[in-house]
């Protein structure tokens, strides 16, 4: 993490909690790049996925992996019992040696993006944004859906988590999905200072032998945490413990 | 000639799978999302309908139940990303014949076709 961005442990979650949170997220991160390998059938790397709070004022500085030129970045809103958003990065050369991957051309041919290779990259984030919530839904029995992806061709890490943490404090201002869920506090997770916290899973893909490289962020909503930790202790309290 | 309705918001798709079929003998027509899928099913009465479930306007389900609504004999095959268990149960329940999980294998949806329109 780069400096001067405030790491915070909420205050509404226990240690094991945390870690149980964490355990999920980087299950479904995991799930979503290996549905990448099959789709380009070549391997893709991931590095451990990395899962903290961050003051959702700082929210703009929380990628572990700047990137300060412009970027592509695919935004797939979750719907349903778990809300929130996927959001895949592409420095711009990886975005289009990806799309070249994907609509069989020779490496170096795409040099803008145009139309088909922007629905090309949206297919990536659909994939991503799918399987994570398949494997959440597999661990949990929730319920979420994708929404349709939202391509932004030039864009930062800082725009794209912003525009994500925006939706997530809306949800958790009065009146909007501020109520207890299951007898935790939904909404935001608060601070003592009175802030906000959101929760950002990330992790680095890797095709190595192309270049390819992208930032994948996981920024669930407040509420959806409370969803899934009460529905991970309904189902360890019938003896279907699935973590 | 068999004729498929090929239902998707991403053009990529589209052109994949329109690809694969004409390849293999297939009629293609496109919508690309449920409302425009439903619609033309009713202008063009494919012989199936290859159907993904995250689409703006109307989503997959919606549309499979509409079309099934207006046509009880309609062949619709689930083509998505989502597998979520109680998802493909009411895509069955609804009255689809089968479900594919994406990414996109090319064999796959040519036997599902297959099987169904021959």
């Amino acid at each position: 993490m780069r400096e001067g961005t405030r790491i915070v442990s909420s205050i509404n979650y226990s240690a094991s909690e945390l870690d149980t949170l964490k355990r999920i997220l980087a299950r479904g991160m995991e799930s979503a790049a290996s549905v990448l390998s099959d789709m380009i059938g070549r391997k893709i790397e991931m590095s451990v996925p990395d899962v903290c709070f961050v003051a959702c004022r700082d929210i703009a500085k929380a990628s572990k992996h700047s990137v300060e030129e412009p970027t592509v970045g695919v935004r797939i809103g979750l719907t349903g019992d778990v809300t929130g958003d996927v959001i895949l990065i592409f420095p711009r050369a990886s975005a289009y040696r990806l799309v070249d991957i994907l609509m069989g051309n020779k490496p170096g041919t795409t040099t803008s993006l145009t139309e088909m290779g922007g629905s090309a990259l949206c297919e990536v984030g659909n994939l991503a944004g799918s399987f994570f919530l398949n494997s959440l839904a597999e661990a949990t029995g929730l319920r979420a859906m994708p929404a349709p992806p939202v391509l932004d061709g030039e864009t930062f890490v800082a725009k794209m988590l912003e525009a994500s943490v925006a939706t997530n404090e809306e949800a958790a201002s009065p009146g909007t999905g501020g109520e207890c869920v299951g007898g935790r506090p939904a909404g935001g997770a608060g601070r003592a200072d009175g802030g906000t916290d959101a929760l950002v899973a990330q992790t680095v893909l890797k095709q190595s032998l192309e270049s390819v490289e992208a930032l994948f962020f996981i920024v669930p909503t407040n509420n959806s945490l409370a969803t899934i930790l009460n529905a991970l202790s309904s189902d360890n309290a019938k003896g279907n413990g699935v973590i | 000639m068999p004729k498929v309705l090929i239902v998707d918001d991403a053009a990529f798709m589209r052109m994949r799978s329109r690809k694969l079929l004409e390849e293999h003998g297939y009629q293609v027509e496109e919508a690309q999302d449920g409302q425009e899928a439903v619609r033309k099913y009713m202008e063009s009465a494919p012989d199936a309908v290859l159907m993904d479930i995250t689409m703006p306007v109307m989503d997959g389900i919606a549309a499979l139940k509409e079309i099934k609504k207006r046509d009880p004999h309609a062949k619709v095959i689930m083509c998505t990303a989502v597998g979520q268990q109680s998802l493909v149960m009411e895509a069955i329940m609804s009255g689809a014949r089968d479900y594919l999980l994406k990414p996109f294998d090319p064999d796959k949806v040519l036997a599902s076709l297959k099987k169904l329109v021959g």
